[in-house]
C-alpha cells in the first residue's frame, strides 16, 4: 500500500470544482429546458422557421442567408416538413393545431427522402427574417445540425434546439458569477440570481427553440459580470480583453447587444481615469493607451471580423439596430407622447398611441415578458400576471428598503453602469419601435438579457428576510419558477394537440 | 417547517393538484384539426352548388359528429345549407345548417352519426335561394387534400373544424400524448413520449431540491 503522502496528486474534474448549488441548479436548468424542447412542436418558437433556416443555410451552402436572389427563402425540405406537420398553417392561428394523423407522417417520411423534396441547400434566398442577424449563434449551432445531417428535419431541430439549451447554461453560470462579486461569494444569493436567469418561463421556452435569444442572454449576463469585476478591481489587460470580447461577442449575436456599447465605453474610460488619478500605484499614460488598444483588440476580433465579413458578403452589419435611426420616425413631442402612453396612462390633449393597449407597460412588455408562448399565442389566465405583478412589486420594494439602509456601501458606479445598460436596452427598444410606427415591435422577452439583475433584486430581497426563513423563502420561489413552467408546457399542449 | 425542501416540495405539490384539477374541469370538443385557417372566402357557392373538401384524414381518435366551418353571407341572413359525409361515393352521414345564420358565424353543423373512417369527403351544399362563401384558405393549405365545386379544383381549403362531444382533458389524455409525438426530434411511442417529458420535469425538481439541500450544508 503506498505511503498516503509519497501518492500522486489525484487531478480535480472541472466539474467538480464547479460548486455544489450551481450543479445542481445548471442540471435542473437543463432537465427542464430539454422537457420544453419535447413539448414545443418543430418550428413553434418565435421565428424558429427563419433561425433554422439560417443554420441550415449556413451547413449546406456555406453561405449567409438573404445572399442569393435566386434561391428560396426556404429549402424545399423544409417547405414539405412545415406543410404536412401543419405548422405553416398553425403560426399565430390560436384555432389551429399540429396534424395529428400518424398517417401525414409516414407520408412526410416518404416524401422527404427523395428529391427534389429532400432538397436542403435550396433556401437561403431572400424572405428569411433572420437574414438580419450577426451569424455567431448560428454558428455555433451547425455542429449540431450536422451532427445530425443523417436524420431527418425534425430530427435536425431537436439538435441545434440543444445548443440553445446550452447557451443557456452559460447564462446561468454568468449570472452565478455576477451575483458572486457582488454579494461575496453567498452561495444562497448566488443560486436565487442564476435561478431565475435559468428558470424564468420565457426563458426556458425560448431555449426549448432554435433561436439565438438565450446566447444574447449569455453574453449579456457575462458583460455585466465583467464589467462589475472591472470597476472592483481596477483595470488590467485580461479584464478589458474579456469584457471588450464579451460585449463584441455579444454584437455578433444580435444587433440589440449595441445598446451595451455606451455603458462598457464608459465604463472603461471610468476604470482608467480612477486608476490615473488614485494615490497608491497610479498608472501613466501609456498604460491608459495600451489598455485602450487592448480594448479596441477585443472589439476588432469580434465584431470588427463580423464588420469585414458583413461587408464581404455584402448584408448588413446593423441589421435591425438599423431601425433605430431609420424608419418612418416622427417628431419630438410625438416621442414624447409615445414613451408617456406606453409608461402612464394616457393625458388629456394626447393623441393615442395607434395600435397600442392600454397600458403598454404591462400588457406588452409585462405580460409578454413573463408567458407568451409558441407565436405569442399561448399565455397564462390574465389573473396569473396580476399576481405575478403583485410578487414583483412586492420584491422589489423590500430590495429598494435594503439599498436605502445601505446606501451608504452602495457602488455608484456599479449602480450607473447597470442603469447605462437598463435605458441603453429601453431606449434601442422605443426608438425602434417609434421608427416603426409607434406599436407592434416590443416585447418583453427582449427584457430577459436584464434578468441577472432580475435575479439580482430577488437575492437582495431575500437576503432581507430573517435568516432561517431564506433559504425556504429561495425554495418557494424556485418552486414557483418550476409550477409556471410546467402550468406553460401544459398550455402548449393543449393549444396544439387537445 | 423549516426544510426548504419540504418548501420546494409543497409548491410543486399544489401545482400538481392545480394540473389534475384542470385536466378534470376543462373540456375540449375538439374531435380533430383539419389545419387550414379562415383566412379568406375561399369558395362562393351559387344556388344548388356544392363545394366538397377531400380527402380529409381522420386520425384515429378523431371520430365526430360536428363540423364547424365559417361562412359568409354579407348583407344578408344565410341560405340553408346542406351537408354530406362520403367515403368514396357512399354517403355515411348528414346534417345541415338552417337558413338565418350570419355572416362569418361558423354555427354548427351537426350530423345524423358519428363518422370514424379514415378518410372521408365532406361536401357542402348551397339549398337556398341566394349565394353564399365559404372561409378557408386563400392559396393551398392541406398539401394532401383539395376543393372540387361542379367537377373543378380549387386550390383551397375549408377552414373546418370537426368536433365531438365535450370531454374533459382528462379522458382526452391518450388521444393527446399519442398525437404529441408525431414529427418530433425522436421517434417513440406517445406513451414514451410523454412519461419522458415528465421525467425531465421531476428530474429538474430533484436537481433544485439538491441545490436547496447543499445551500443549507
Amino acid at each position: 500500500m503506498p505511503d498516503p503522502d509519497t501518492r500522486a496528486p489525484t487531478r480535480r474534474r472541472p466539474w467538480s470544482a464547479v460548486p455544489a448549488p450551481l450543479r445542481a441548479l445548471l442540471v435542473a436548468v437543463a432537465a427542464i429546458a430539454l422537457a420544453w424542447s419535447l413539448v414545443t412542436p418543430a418550428f413553434m418558437g418565435p421565428d424558429e422557421p427563419a433561425h433554422f433556416g439560417y443554420v441550415q443555410t449556413l451547413a449546406e451552402d456555406a453561405a449567409l442567408p438573404g445572399t442569393d436572389d435566386d434561391a428560396e427563402g426556404f429549402s424545399n425540405e423544409f417547405r414539405l416538413g412545415a406543410g404536412l406537420s401543419g405548422m405553416g398553417n398553425a403560426a399565430q392561428q390560436p384555432g389551429i393545431r399540429m396534424e395529428w394523423n400518424a398517417s401525414v407522417q409516414e407520408e412526410w417520411k416518404r416524401r422527404s427522402s427523395r428529391p427534389p423534396e429532400n432538397r436542403r441547400d435550396d433556401g437561403g434566398g431572400p424572405g428569411n427574417s433572420a437574414a438580419s442577424n450577426p451569424p455567431l449563434y448560428y454558428l455555433t449551432a451547425v455542429p449540431a445540425y450536422l451532427v445530425g445531417e443523417a436524420t431527418g428535419i425534425f430530427t435536425r431541430v431537436g439538435l441545434v434546439r440543444s445548443v440553445s439549451i446550452a447557451w443557456l447554461l452559460v447564462a446561468v453560470v454568468g449570472a452565478w458569477l455576477l451575483a458572486g462579486e457582488l454579494l461575496g461569494r453567498d452561495r444562497r444569493a448566488q443560486t436565487a440570481t442564476a435561478g431565475v436567469v435559468g428558470l424564468l418561463p420565457m426563458s426556458q421556452f425560448i431555449a426549448g427553440t432554435v433561436s439565438p435569444d438565450t446566447a444574447v442572454f449569455a453574453a449579456w449576463a457575462f458583460t455585466l459580470w465583467l464589467g462589475v469585476r472591472l470597476l472592483r478591481h481596477g483595470p488590467s489587460v485580461r479584464g478589458v480583453l474579456w469584457l471588450t470580447l464579451a460585449l463584441g461577442v455579444a454584437c455578433v449575436l444580435k444587433a440589440a447587444s449595441y445598446a451595451l456599447v455606451p455603458a462598457v465605453g464608459l465604463l472603461i474610460l471610468l476604470v482608467l481615469w480612477r486608476a490615473r488619478r488614485r494615490d497608491a500605484d497610479p498608472i501613466d499614460g501609456r498604460a491608459v493607451v495600451r489598455l485602450l488598444g487592448v480594448a479596441a483588440a477585443g472589439l476588432i476580433g469580434t465584431l470588427g471580423a463580423w464588420l469585414v465579413v458583413s461587408r464581404i458578403a455584402g448584408v448588413s452589419a446593423v441589421g435591425q439596430a438599423s431601425a433605430v435611426t431609420g424608419g418612418e420616425g416622427g417628431s419630438l413631442t410625438g416621442l414624447l407622447s409615445y414613451l408617456w402612453q406606453f409608461y402612464l396612462p394616457m393625458l388629456p390633449g394626447m393623441s393615442p398611441a395607434p395600435g397600442q393597449p392600454a397600458l403598454p407597460v404591462y400588457d406588452t412588455m409585462f405580460t409578454t415578458g413573463w408567458g407568451a408562448f409558441a407565436w405569442m399565442e399561448v399565455r397564462y389566465p390574465g389573473w396569473t400576471y396580476v399576481l405575478l405583478l403583485v410578487g414583483c412589486l412586492g420584491v422589489v420594494a423590500v430590495a429598494a428598503r435594503v439599498a436605502w439602509e445601505r446606501r451608504s456601501a452602495i457602488s455608484w458606479p456599479v449602480l450607473g453602469y447597470f442603469a447605462l445598460i437598463v435605458v441603453g436596452l429601453l431606449a434601442g427598444m422605443h426608438i425602434t419601435e417609434f421608427n416603426m410606427g409607434g406599436y407592434g415591435f416590443i416585447q418583453g422577452r427582449y427584457l430577459l438579457p436584464l434578468a441577472p439583475l432580475a435575479g439580482l433584486i430577488l437575492a437582495v430581497a431575500i437576503g432581507r428576510l430573517p435568516v432561517a426563513t431564506r433559504t425556504p423563502a429561495l425554495a418557494t420561489v424556485l418552486g414557483a419558477l418550476v409550477v409556471l413552467n410546467a402550468w406553460a408546457m401544459g398550455l402548449m399542449t393543449e393549444r396544439f394537440y387537445a | 417547517m423549516r426544510s426548504p425542501v419540504r418548501w420546494l416540495l409543497a409548491v410543486v405539490a399544489v401545482g400538481v393538484v392545480a394540473a389534475v384539477l384542470a385536466l378534470t374541469l376543462r373540456t375540449t370538443p375538439d374531435a380533430f384539426s383539419f389545419n387550414a385557417p379562415p383566412s379568406a372566402v375561399a369558395v362562393e357557392l351559387a344556388p344548388g352548388e356544392e363545394a366538397c373538401q377531400g380527402p380529409i384524414r381522420v386520425p384515429r381518435g378523431g371520430a365526430f359528429s360536428t363540423v364547424r366551418v365559417p361562412l359568409s353571407t354579407p348583407g344578408r341572413p344565410g341560405p340553408r345549407l346542406d351537408a354530406t359525409v362520403r367515403v368514396g361515393d357512399r354517403v355515411v352521414a348528414r346534417g345541415g345548417v338552417d337558413a338565418g345564420y350570419l355572416d362569418g358565424g361558423d354555427p354548427p353543423i351537426t350530423l345524423d352519426r358519428t363518422v370514424s373512417a379514415a378518410r372521408v369527403t365532406l361536401c357542402l351544399r348551397n339549398a337556398g335561394d341566394v349565394g353564399m362563401g365559404i372561409y378557408g384558405t386563400a392559396g393551398a393549405a392541406v398539401q394532401y387534400s383539395r376543393v372540387h365545386v361542379g367537377g373543378q379544383e380549387h386550390e383551397v381549403d375549408l377552414a373546418l373544424r370537426f368536433e365531438r362531444s365535450e370531454r374533459s382533458l382528462a379522458s382526452a389524455v391518450p388521444d393527446v400524448v399519442r398525437r404529441m409525438a408525431l414529427f418530433r426530434a425522436v421517434r417513440v411511442p406517445g406513451g414514451a413520449y410523454a412519461i419522458g417529458i415528465v421525467l425531465l420535469v421531476v428530474a429538474g425538481v430533484g436537481a433544485l431540491a439538491v441545490a436547496l439541500r447543499r445551500l443549507e450544508d
